[in-house]
């Protein structure tokens, strides 16, 4: 069953901006869809879009099968919103912004209140409950928006850019939370952070100057490289580095290589079997004398995924309208 | 960093996805959701994920909250819409705005209703004038603060109720009217309070020349007028987006009204002309007449139709007396008894069983309005004792004891239609020096004929110039009806307005209506 669902959803900003262009797009229910872009993409005007609080200008969409529109509250009800960088009235405390927005979502008092106290309480905001959220750091807001988007225990979550501005530890709460919540909910992650995507992600939609141009699972999105593509970071010295690279020029399955400082990333033929050159690979370096720290294929795949994505949408250019 | 760090790092400790994992191994699933789920008396989330019902997770959700969220949809949206409104007052309260026009109304109401009260005791500050120095402080002063108020109700907070009000279970239209509702409630409640804290005192303390129902109708005016006011401004705050902009140009609008109000040929709804309008708004619209008289040898009282000023009463020149018919007598003193509303003249040598007639002129009610040349005559007797005489008295009393009241008048700008009780005699009810007409009150002017029509009861008086713009009172004299009875002299006299009560509810409810469905479509048309 589709949750989401879009057709030629557009939006122009004053006849002067094109924020999102005939976006069709389908979100099927219980996934963990990232909504992929760079910044600008228009990953913040499709959410806000698919939740009523933007008009669109042309083609319409569609959550748990209704049309949205601004008055829309009844598909609301069922979903959790965080917005990138949160605001709430800075005079309220999370319990007396956590308990309005419990009545705005027709909770009475006796689910309301045991609910946003127990939220309170997960998100660690126990000590802060009664101060002015004017006094609020950036990550105590984005935990307090955290608890708002689960007040109504939504069946799905849209959380845009969870990740800004939290510091490394408060990062990885939030990716660990939505993996958590993800195997209960169908939940939207917009980022422009590959890795946080890659991470937590089982379905990736790219948007590129307002267009979908990849929306499916991230390892289909993976296998629209070459599959065999490998990193290796190594400790060595130039000449060693150099001779290194020597060898692998006399590999036949090798078909290209690039040095980044201590990185070297290395390009097999497609239909080679892995196994034997890898072994090459690591016997060559052993030779050379460069020892390596580590070796890797993921991030480099997804991150090349995306890159070529972005380059073939550029490169397509004018055709790109007529398909 | 905040303390999100060191949450996270004793999750860790936990072995497990920060707080909620905490929370979790203690209660043995999904906390956040969990909890309230056991709250609400609903089967908590899948704990480990592996519970999916049925590929339908949201459908057991729904069910769930069904069952534990406000069961109609009607009480659902009172809940919200409550909630919207205790809201936004609770902000209210904390503005700087509002408490310094509090403390500035409070000093104002404080200043205002002490000089009456001290005031009192010397000359009485006049009760209309009084009520309309509170009201115009309204259209004029405070109007000031009412659109700073209600102009910055949305603009300035755009983005925080797009990401923590309306992007919950709540609809624009709900939103917009909780805050006009919210907005206009305590604005209203303010004015309310000084406004009846004023009317009070003018009505206790002050010289009564207003009634209840012109307090009343006056209050509720400039209510009506406050009200557009604030229903200006919220549509202003959404339309513009920007408080600065909104604030101006409600000011723009309503300081400089006049004019555009006068090309919609309403000029009476300009603020100028509210409180222009006010005092005579606020009087009490029937002049004083002289009711009856009764006499003594040495003295002579004159009874009101309702209380006179003081001042004006007890100057005994003020008296005419005579007694028999072409002998002129004179008061030495004139003393007012204000429950009775009478005065009493003493120092006077009458005989008894003459003939008194009493003369009043240049005596007014409290708020200046003279007393009504048509009633300010009595006749009584002295006989050894006081004998009431009405007016009149000594014509054999006809079958027929009612006497005809003034019911209606129509105005057109050359004519006039007096309407009846009943049948009146044609001989008195033809003669147009029988009608005293003022236009606008206290300038008399003079219809060229009069003529009766006996099916519908009433009078044409014609050849007539009159300025529809301010009222027309009628009051007649002589008229008899048909079995001789003289005109009521409670019923003869009638105001005409062509600005009534009711065209100032239209004049302002009807454009704050509009101006409350333009603030909700437009909002509903903006991008948040």
């Amino acid at each position: 069953m589709a949750i989401v669902a879009t057709h030629d959803l557009t939006k122009i900003y004053g006849n002067k901006v094109i924020a999102v262009n005939g976006v069709n797009l389908t979100i099927e229910e219980g996934c963990v869809f990232g909504l992929l872009g760079p910044n600008g993409a228009g990953k913040t005007t499709l959410l806000k879009l698919l939740l009523g609080l933007q008009r669109p200008t042309a083609g319409r969409a569609e959550m748990f099968g209704s049309r949205v529109s601004p008055n829309a509250a009844n598909i609301r009800q069922r979903i959790g919103y965080l917005p990138t960088n949160p605001k709430f009235p800075p005079y309220m405390s999370p319990i007396s912004y956590l308990d309005l927005i419990g009545q705005l979502f027709g909770m009475p008092a006796e689910v309301r209140k045991p609910r946003l106290a127990s939220l309170i309480r997960a998100v660690d905001l126990l000590s802060a409950a009664s101060r002015p959220i004017r006094s609020f750091s950036t990550g105590m807001t984005t935990r307090l928006g955290i608890a708002a988007s689960l007040l109504n225990d939504p069946d799905l979550l849209i959380w845009d850019e969870p990740t800004a501005g939290l510091d490394p530890a408060g990062r990885k709460y939030t990716l660990d939370l939505i993996q958590e919540l993800g195997r209960a909910k169908t939940v939207i992650v917009s980022s422009h952070i590959l890795s946080d995507i890659d991470r937590v992600c089982s379905h990736v939609g790219v948007l590129h100057n307002g267009q979908i141009i990849y929306s499916g699972s991230v390892r289909d999105l993976k296998q629209t490289i070459g599959r065999n593509h490998i990193e290796i970071e190594v400790d060595a010295r130039d000449d060693q580095v150099s001779r290194f690279a020597t060898m692998l020029q006399g590999m036949p399955d090798i078909i290209g290589y690039e040095i980044r400082g201590y990185w070297i990333e290395i390009r097999f033929r497609p239909d080679a079997a892995l196994e034997r050159p890898l072994q090459d690979v690591l016997r060559a370096a052993a030779e050379s004398g460069a020892a390596i720290l580590s070796l890797s294929s993921t991030k480099a795949q997804t991150e090349d995924a995306f890159i070529q994505l972005l380059e073939a949408d550029q490169a397509d250019g004018f055709s790109r309208a007529y398909n | 960093m905040d303390s999100l760090g060191h949450t996270t790092e004793s999750a860790e400790g936990a072995g497990g996805t920060p707080a909620l994992r905490e929370d979790a191994e203690g209660a043995g699933g999904t906390p956040a959701l969990r909890d309230g789920a056991e709250g609400a008396g609903r089967t908590p989330a899948s704990p480990e994920g592996t519970e999916r019902p049925g590929g339908t997770p949201g459908s057991r959700g729904a069910r769930g909250k069904r069952d534990a969220y406000a069961t109609t949809p009607w009480r659902r949206t009172l809940l919200a819409s409550t909630a919207l409104i205790k809201a936004d007052i609770a902000q209210l309260a904390r503005s700087w705005v509002l408490r310094g026009w509090l403390i500035a109304l409070a000093l104002a109401e404080f200043f205002t209703i002490t000089t009456t009260v001290v005031g009192n005791r010397g000359a009485a500050i006049p009760a209309s004038m009084l009520v309309t120095t509170t009201l115009a402080g309204f259209l004029l002063v405070w109007s000031t603060l009412i659109i700073v108020l209600s102009a910055g109700s949305v603009a300035p907070e755009a983005d925080i109720i797009s990401d923590s009000i309306l992007s919950r279970a709540c609809t624009r239209n709900q939103f917009i009217a909780a805050k006009i509702i919210s907005r206009a409630g305590v604005i209203l409640a303010v004015y309310g309070l000084a406004a009846g804290s004023t009317a009070f005192v003018a009505y206790r303390y002050a010289a009564a020349d207003v009634t209840t129902q012109t307090l009343i109708t006056s209050i509720g005016i400039v209510g009506l007028a406050i009200l557009l006011l604030v229903a200006l401004g919220v549509l202003f705050s959404v339309v513009f987006n920007n408080t600065v902009v909104s604030v101006v140009a409600l000011l723009l609008l309503w300081y400089v009204a006049s004019p555009i109000f006068s090309f919609m040929g309403a000029d009476y709804l300009s603020p100028a002309s509210l409180i222009r309008n006010l005092p005579a708004m606020l009087k009490d619209p029937q002049a004083p007449q002289v009711v009856q008289c009764s006499a003594t040898e040495t003295s002579v009282s004159v009874a009101f139709s309702k209380h006179v000023d003081p001042r004006s009463a007890e100057d005994p020149s003020a008296y005419t007396i005579e007694s028999p018919p072409g002998v002129s007598h004179q008061a030495e003193t004139a003393t007012y008894d204000r429950p009775k509303t009478t005065v009493t003249l003493s120092g006077l040598t009458l005989t008894a069983g003459e003939k008194v007639t009493v003369t009043v002129r240049g005596v007014t009610d409290p708020g200046g309005t003279t007393i009504s040349a048509a009633s300010d005559t009595a006749t009584c007797t002295v006989p050894g004792g006081t004998v009431t005489a009405k007016q009149d008295k000594g014509r054999k009393p006809p079958a027929d004891r009612t006497a005809p009241r003034l019911t209606g008048l129509e105005a057109t700008p050359s004519s006039l239609r007096a309407l009846f009780s009943e049948p009146l005699d044609v001989a008195t009810a033809e003669d147009p020096t029988h009608y005293l007409i003022e236009n606008p009150i206290g300038n008399r002017r003079t219809a060229r004929a009069a003529t009766y029509r006996a099916d519908t009861r009433s009078v044409l008086l014609s050849g007539l110039e009159l300025d529809l713009a301010v009222p027309v009172k009628l009051t007649v004299t002589e008229i008899r009806d048909v079995a001789g009875n003289p005109v009521s002299v409670r019923g003869n006299s009638i105001v005409h307005s062509e600005v009534t009560p009711w065209k100032y509810v239209l004049g302002f409810g009807l454009p704050a209506l509009c101006a409350c469905l333009l603030a909700v479509v437009w909002f509903n048309r903006r991008d948040l």
